[in-house]
């Protein structure tokens, strides 16, 4: 696939706890409003392509308090009805790969709902590359294999902008599973 | 030899301290649980088992071993057990260990002690600061350029400096200053030890940093004065005047704010609204430098409403001694018989309507103060003098009384800024008083008139018979003493050969015979036999003098006070140094040659000592070899020659300081072995020694002079130090329990010691130091309380007139109009400027200990900063955290601002002991204060006026410094230069 | 949807007496010695002490702007503190470039490498008032309030803040954090730090560890001025149901956010202000309608009470409430108990 798809905000409604719910009701509207997703397979894995414009990247958090990197994840269902958007349901998982800017390797995440992610260590083989310029960050993610993927062939994305706070549950999404096509 | 143990008493001042031992795992030991079941269920401290992000801080918790310490050599005027945790061979972190037990049912315990420095001694132990190997210059003094050398080297070098240095001017000219950090073990007592043998000067430095109670001194013939802080609370009026306990006695302060709950009333008097303040019923915004005439007010007031204790009055103080009102000086034998001794005064005796002999004055021979009538405080009366003359005579009471009548509340208000009503509620509160006391610190002595605001409050507590009465009377800061100490200093054998020497050494056999039999025979009490041996040990024995004396030898310096101080005193500061030598009352030396070789140990001589531009200029340039023995680098370590690491404090056999607040003994114990090349003190002399001895040999080196008071052979130097070889090189132990050998620690075992840390004293000690406390019946349960030889055994006080004195008529003290303590104005030092700069110890280190350490600095600001006012700093444009110029007629010097609400307008407040290399050029403000020297305090003859160590010698007033402050843009800052071409013409 | 907090079987608490403390920081490096020598929290104070009035530690932590509740105790954004102009940055200093100095004209001198904006005792002694009619000033030291209802865990969107049963400890799950920092802005206190090299949050844990063992934390058995009791809400017998309940002198901080602090304090009586003659009145320096916009309306009670009872010491009378304050014997002050663990010997 290679389209660019409108994002929309994580609804912090939905977050758990009483405060971002209430602290973030105001964050309606996407930081990130749109990215490009290309997703293409490479032998037995996936080579995927996200970009998105941003005019103030934050790389660097080492030795601050109140920074956050900019970051993005593509994510795939486990099961063939794990919901998106909380973030997979008991049962019913989704993991995927977490970029952030201030980290050279990537996170592998698995989650069953709000505020379950699990962070690990990619499997081996896993790269991430990332440039901005001209405004734009592009981040490749090369995986060496993603059964989630490879069955349900659907594929999510999330845009953490660190310029605007965002973290956890603030950050900009795909409307949904996309399919690979 | 059974004599011996019982006569065995030192003649010394200062006593010692130590370290030992390798840690001592006794991890149930260092908490107080409530039965040992509980105590047995915490340890030992094992790993907790990885189960669970919890068990990572659990795992922070946990050690290999504890060992008890405290912070020896710190010049902290207390001392706090703690326990020190080890982990893999480092000490990670330190805990108080809190197992004081209350001293007497109805007072709080002193647990847990400590404060924040101790808490982070190892920030300073592995801190940047730490010094590791030794160090020889290579560049110019003071321009950083050092090489590392190995111990053998730098013993050698340094040998072979001192022999030539002494060969050629004197082993008087070997100086060291006594500290002020220093502990009371063995490394300490080495320090001394080689001093002492090897015929090297020693320097007070009691007044010269700002420390010595002159007053006291002047009032009560002795300047450190002061029992267990726990019996601060049980006074019912508590006068905070001028000290900050909460900043500068954190273990203690305590004992104030409990006493305020059991219903006493606190009074502080600053000009600072300080943390100590904040806690007051009534604070006293005092001007600056007025104290002594808000205590004459409450004199006059005390007397006014009768609210005096007239018994005590009468036996206790000079009130009724009687006064020529032709000549204005006390009534003497020999202005009324033939022969009659300069030293008897006289009271009226009203039955008999004559003067009579007053007992227990100097020269009187009964050594009691008890009477047998009431001799009256007023009045006056007319006596025939041996010449047939009659002139009138008056009880010192009633021209007391006059000197009073001035100091009404509205007029002192006036001089102090304080408002009537202010006054009057002090001085009602006084007179309400059951037991009053006053808490004078050592910070109380820094302004050139210090002596009469402390003469002033010490009339006060005399009134009413507060001194010597539990619970009430005057805390400024008294001392224990270890006998053992002064032994372990002196002695040349082990044993009781050597202490037997050590006794012999300060007193010839015949006087000892001689004082023996006046104590048997009430000719004197035993407190005076030892005081007398202490002034006959002092002057004739022991090579000393003060710091103002030595840097005095330089004309140039002397030069520069003496201009500073002109028309401050009838006649120039130098005429009466002048007159001092010609009489004989100063120290005599250096009587040959000012110093050459400089051991700076425990002391930080260029960062505290006032201009310093003049003694590096006039003193410090001029001296051969500098040596400094820290385990710190200093800004003087920084100007010297060599710097040799010292061991830390939690790395040698150490005993903290004895005073009085904390009626323990503090063992220091070797928790870790010194940190990379280190050495602890004992060894380093010990290894010099060795060395000197060697050479000595070898060049065949004839016995010297000493400084004129007894010979020194360097041929034995070694022999003498090691107790003829009983002390090997790491025999420190082995004097810590020579020093435990003290009346003080009687039964205190090293042993007990590893193991508790602590142990309560048994009694005051024997030595004049302590006898300060004058409390001869306290064996160690209870509030110590002191000066119970005077009330209560009524033995005299050691005054020229036998009691608590507010009268003197010294020529010196006629001639400045100081007979009676009076109010005088701070004099204008360093100009005439808007800001009186002001000092504080420090919150935030001990001197320049931990001034420099991050993670104090964290806690202020990171540099040093002058407090002002927020309305002064509107007022000159300089925003708080500015940097500001800080000027007067020496100069100026960068520093930030820091505004604070409780700083009175007109002062410039600062916190004490920055370090000259946290400026820029390297040049603190001490390079702008000058350093009165009050010439009263060079007058001698006179009983308890007279230079002694620990007791009487000029100092240097800081607290009158003028400056200015003006915004800093840029401008060049800077002291300015020293005219090192040296003036003509004035004594020196 | 808030997160019910389950009451803990016991509350572990603390009650500090200001009138007995004396700005010293003991307690401050006590703990910083203990737990937060890590590079990542150099920054940070889990206990640290405050001149009242001030800014405070981080800055402006009293400024209702920056806290996660609004003054009724409904949730409202609250605000980051950064490094430099908030809590501080650990300044480190050239030590190795001034002792070795060159001994050049001018000088290199000990000072901070790093641009000094603000601290954890920036306004040390500041204070406010004219002197000398009424400057005023107190000290306020301050650790995470363990509250009953913590803002912090409510503001975890991960759920790894949780307070403990036994003892009501809150803590953070160093496993579960994922450094969102929700929990910093939440809390009104801002006792939740982050760990900038870890990149997880932590906070005071009412030294857990020593709490298993019945041994008081290190800033309270550190204190030299003996002015903190550790104990159990519930223990009738122990010193914090005594000051807080029943004789209602021990207080929280910031109550109308309505989190339930389990640390109290004993507010500060003060010398009296001067009149513009200078003459002494009867009001107290510090002016009550400061404390209460700290401690809430139950400030003036509680110093009428601790009033009231000193009162009766000056007059030679007893005090049951006297007494307890003075702490006669200092291991009274904290009532634990020590529960077994399992240690690898």
């Amino acid at each position: 696939m290679n389209k660019t798809i409108t994002l929309g905000a994580a609804p912090t409604g939905m977050q758990p706890g009483g405060y971002v719910p209430a602290a973030f009701a105001d964050r309606t509207e996407a930081a990130t409003p749109a990215a490009t997703i290309e997703a293409v397979a490479a032998g037995n894995g996936w080579r995927i392509t996200l970009s998105w414009a941003c005019t103030t990247p934050v790389r660097h958090t080492a030795n601050e308090t109140d920074r956050f990197p900019d970051a993005c994840a593509v994510l795939a269902p486990v099961a063939p009805d794990s919901p998106w958007v909380t973030m997979g349901a008991p049962g019913k998982a989704v993991e995927g790969f977490l970029w952030k800017a201030d980290r050279e390797q990537p996170f592998h995440i698995r989650a069953e709902g709000l505020g379950s992610a699990q962070r690990a260590a990619p499997p081996a083989g896993t790269r991430v590359t990332a440039a901005w310029g001209d405004g734009q960050w592009q981040v490749v993610f090369e995986i060496p294999a993603w059964s989630a993927l490879a069955t349900q062939r659907q594929i999510a994305v999330a845009v953490w902008a660190g310029a605007a706070q965002e973290r956890a549950g603030l950050k900009s999404v795909s409307p949904g599973w996309l399919p690979l096509g | 030899m059974g004599e011996v143990s019982t006569s065995r008493r030192t003649f010394l001042k200062f006593a010692a301290a130590g370290v030992a031992a390798g840690a001592v795992g006794l991890p149930l030991y260092h908490y107080r649980f409530r039965s040992p079941e509980e105590a047995v269920r915490v340890g030992p401290r094992g790993t907790p088992p990885l189960g669970s992000w919890e068990d990572l801080y659990r795992q922070r918790w946990t050690w290999d071993t504890i060992a008890k310490g405290s912070h020896g050599w710190a010049n902290c005027r207390s001392a706090c057990a703690w326990d020190l945790y080890v982990k893999d061979g480092v000490v990670v972190r330190e805990e108080q260990t809190a197992t004081y037990e209350q001293s007497e049912p109805g007072v709080p315990d002193f647990n847990p002690r400590g404060c924040q420095k101790g808490a982070c001694y190892t920030e300073v132990m592995y801190g940047p600061s730490r010094t590791s190997v030794p160090l020889k210059r290579v560049g110019p003094r003071g321009s950083g350029q050092w090489e590392r050398i190995g111990w053998e080297q730098a013993i050698s070098e340094i040998a072979e400096k001192c022999i030539a240095a002494a060969n050629r001017w004197g082993t008087e000219t070997l100086y060291q200053d006594l500290g002020p950090n220093f502990d009371f073990g063995p490394s300490t007592a080495g320090r001394f030890k080689f001093q002492f043998m090897a015929g090297g000067m020693f320097a007070d430095n009691w007044a010269e940093i700002g420390d010595l109670n002159l007053g006291a001194s002047m009032a009560m013939g002795f300047a450190h004065v002061g029992g267990s802080a726990d019996e601060w609370f049980l006074s019912d009026y508590l006068v905070v005047w001028m000290m900050n306990p909460s900043v500068t006695q954190i273990p203690d302060a305590h004992f104030l704010y409990e006493a305020r709950y059991k219903g006493s009333e606190l009074v502080v008097i600053d000009p600072v609204y300080s943390a100590t303040a904040v806690h007051a019923d009534q604070w006293l915004p005092i001007a600056v430098g007025t104290d002594a005439a808000l205590g004459l007010a409450v004199a006059r007031h005390l007397l006014d409403v009768g609210a005096i204790d007239l018994p005590y009055v009468r036996e206790q103080t000079d009130l009724p001694l009687l006064v020529r009102l032709d000549t204005g000086r006390f009534l003497r034998g020999e202005d009324l018989v033939e022969g009659g001794l300069e030293t008897q005064l006289y009271m009226w005796h009203p039955q008999r309507n004559a003067a009579v002999e007053a007992p227990g004055c100097s020269g009187h021979e009964a050594r009691s103060l008890v009477l047998d009538f009431e001799p009256p405080i007023d009045g006056q009366w007319l006596v025939r003098l041996k010449d047939g003359a009659e002139v009138g005579v008056v009880p010192v009471g009633a021209m007391l009384k006059e000197h009073l009548d001035p100091w009404t509340f509205d007029y002192t208000a006036q001089v102090t800024g304080l408002h009537v009503e202010q006054i009057r509620r002090f001085a009602e509160g006084w007179a309400r008083a059951e037991r009053p006391m006053v808490l004078s610190s050592w910070g109380s002595n820094r302004y050139m008139h210090s002596d009469l605001m402390n003469r002033a409050k010490i009339l006060c507590l005399a009134l009413k018979g507060a001194l010597g009465r539990k619970g009430a009377g005057y805390q400024a800061t008294g001392w224990v003493d270890l006998d053992g100490f002064a032994n372990a200093m002196q002695m040349e054998r082990p044993g009781i050969a050597g202490r037997l020497g050590a006794l012999l050494g300060t007193i010839e056999p015949a006087q000892l015979f001689d004082a023996m039999l006046d104590i048997a025979m009430k000719r004197k009490t035993q407190n005076e036999v030892e005081r007398e041996g202490e002034y006959f040990y002092t002057k004739n024995r022991l090579c000393t003098t003060d710091v103002v004396e030595v840097n005095f030898t330089a004309p140039g310096y002397l030069d520069a006070l003496n201009r500073e101080q002109e028309g401050m005193s009838p006649r120039p500061l130098a005429a009466y140094r002048e007159e001092s030598r010609a009489n004989g009352w100063g120290p005599g030396v250096p009587a040959n040659a000012p110093p050459k070789v400089f051991f700076s140990g425990g002391a930080n001589l260029l960062r505290r000592n006032n201009l310093p531009q003049y003694l590096k200029a006039f003193v410090w340039d001029d001296m051969e070899l500098i040596v400094d023995i820290n385990p710190k680098f200093s800004f003087t370590g920084t100007q010297a020659d060599y710097i040799l690491p010292a061991a830390g404090w939690y790395e040698k056999a150490g005993i903290k300081y004895t005073m009085s607040y904390i009626p323990y003994v503090h063992y220091c114990d070797v928790a870790v072995p010194p940190l990379a090349e280190s050495k602890d003190e004992f060894e380093i002399y010990w290894l010099l020694t060795r060395e000197i001895e060697r050479q000595a040999k070898a060049a065949d080196l004839p016995v010297f002079e000493g400084c004129g008071r007894g010979s020194t052979d360097w041929k034995t130097l070694h022999q003498r130090y090691s107790n003829r070889g009983d002390l090997g090189q790491h025999d420190a132990e082995k004097v810590v329990r020579e020093i435990l050998d003290s009346s003080a620690t009687k039964g205190v075992t090293l042993e007990q010691l590893k193991r508790d840390g602590i142990a309560r004293f048994t009694a005051t000690g024997t030595s004049v130091q302590a006898s300060a406390l004058h409390n001869p019946d306290w064996t160690g349960p209870g509030v110590l309380n002191t000066l119970t030889r005077f009330t209560e055994h009524k033995e005299p006080w050691p005054t020229w007139s036998g009691r608590i004195t507010s009268f003197i008529d010294h020529p010196w003290f006629i001639e400045m109009r100081e007979q009676f303590p009076v109010h005088k104005d701070s004099p204008k030092a360093g100009g005439d400027h808007p800001f009186q700069f002001v000092s504080c110890h420090a919150r935030w280190s001990i001197h320049s200990s931990w001034r420099d350490t991050p993670m104090m600095l964290r806690l202020q600001r990171g540099e040093p900063q002058v407090w002002i006012n927020p309305a002064e700093g509107t007022r000159l444009g300089i925003a708080d955290y500015d940097y500001a110029e800080l000027y007067n007629d020496y100069g100026s010097v960068r520093m930030r601002v820091k505004y604070s609400t409780a700083v009175r307008p007109g002062v410039a407040y600062y916190h004490h002991a920055w370090e000259p290399h946290q400026f820029p050029n390297h040049e603190s403000y001490k390079w702008l204060i000058p350093g009165l020297v009050n010439p009263l305090h060079m007058a001698g003859g006179y009983q308890q006026i007279d230079h002694m160590m620990n007791r009487y010698q000029p100092g240097s007033a800081v607290q009158d410094t003028r400056l200015g402050i003006r915004p800093w843009t840029g401008q060049p800052t800077g002291a300015k230069p020293v005219a090192t071409s040296r003036s003509d013409g004035e004594p020196t | 949807m808030k997160y019910e907090t389950p009451a803990p079987d016991r509350q572990i608490a603390m009650v500090l007496d200001l009138n007995k403390c004396l700005g010293c920081h003991t307690c401050t490096v006590a703990c910083k010695k203990m737990w937060n020598t890590d590079a990542g929290t150099d920054y940070a104070y889990w206990n640290n002490v405050e001149t009242m009035p001030g800014k405070g530690f981080p800055a402006n932590v009293h400024d209702p702007a920056t806290a996660g509740r609004d003054l009724d105790g409904a949730t409202k954004r609250g605000q980051l503190p950064d490094l430099d102009t908030g809590y501080g940055r650990a300044w480190t200093f050239n030590h190795k470039d001034v002792l070795a100095s060159t001994g050049a004209p001018v000088k290199e001198w000990l000072r901070p490498r790093e641009e000094v904006k603000w601290g954890p005792n920036f306004d040390e002694d500041h204070g406010a008032g004219d002197y000398p009619r009424e400057n005023h000033y107190f000290y306020l030291p301050r650790l995470c309030n363990h509250c009953t209802h913590p803002a912090c865990r409510d503001a975890c969107p991960r759920g790894a803040i949780h307070k403990r049963q036994e003892d009501g400890i809150v803590l953070v799950d160093q496993d579960r954090c994922h450094g969102y920092r929700f929990c910093v802005e939440a809390c009104p206190y801002k006792k939740v730090y982050y760990d900038h090299v870890r990149q997880v949050s932590s906070k005071c844990i009412f030294c857990l560890p020593r709490i298993e063992e019945g041994v008081a934390p290190a800033c309270a058995r550190q204190c030299p001025g003996r002015l903190r009791f550790v104990g159990y809400r519930d223990d009738p017998d122990g010193p914090i149901h005594k000051l807080v309940d029943r004789w209602k002198v021990a207080i929280p901080l910031h109550p109308e956010y309505g989190l339930g602090p389990n640390v109290f304090y004993v507010p500060p009586m003060s010398p009296p202000k001067l009149d513009a003659d200078g003459r002494p009145t009867a009001e107290p320096r510090i002016p009550l309608a400061y404390l209460e916009s700290l401690f809430g309306t139950a400030v003036g009670p509680a110093l009428e009470v601790l009033l009231a009872e000193r009162e009766k010491t000056r007059k030679g009378g007893t005090s049951e409430l006297m007494d307890l304050l003075i702490a006669y014997d200092w291991n009274q002050n904290f009532k634990l108990d020590a529960h077994q663990r399992e240690v690898l010997s």
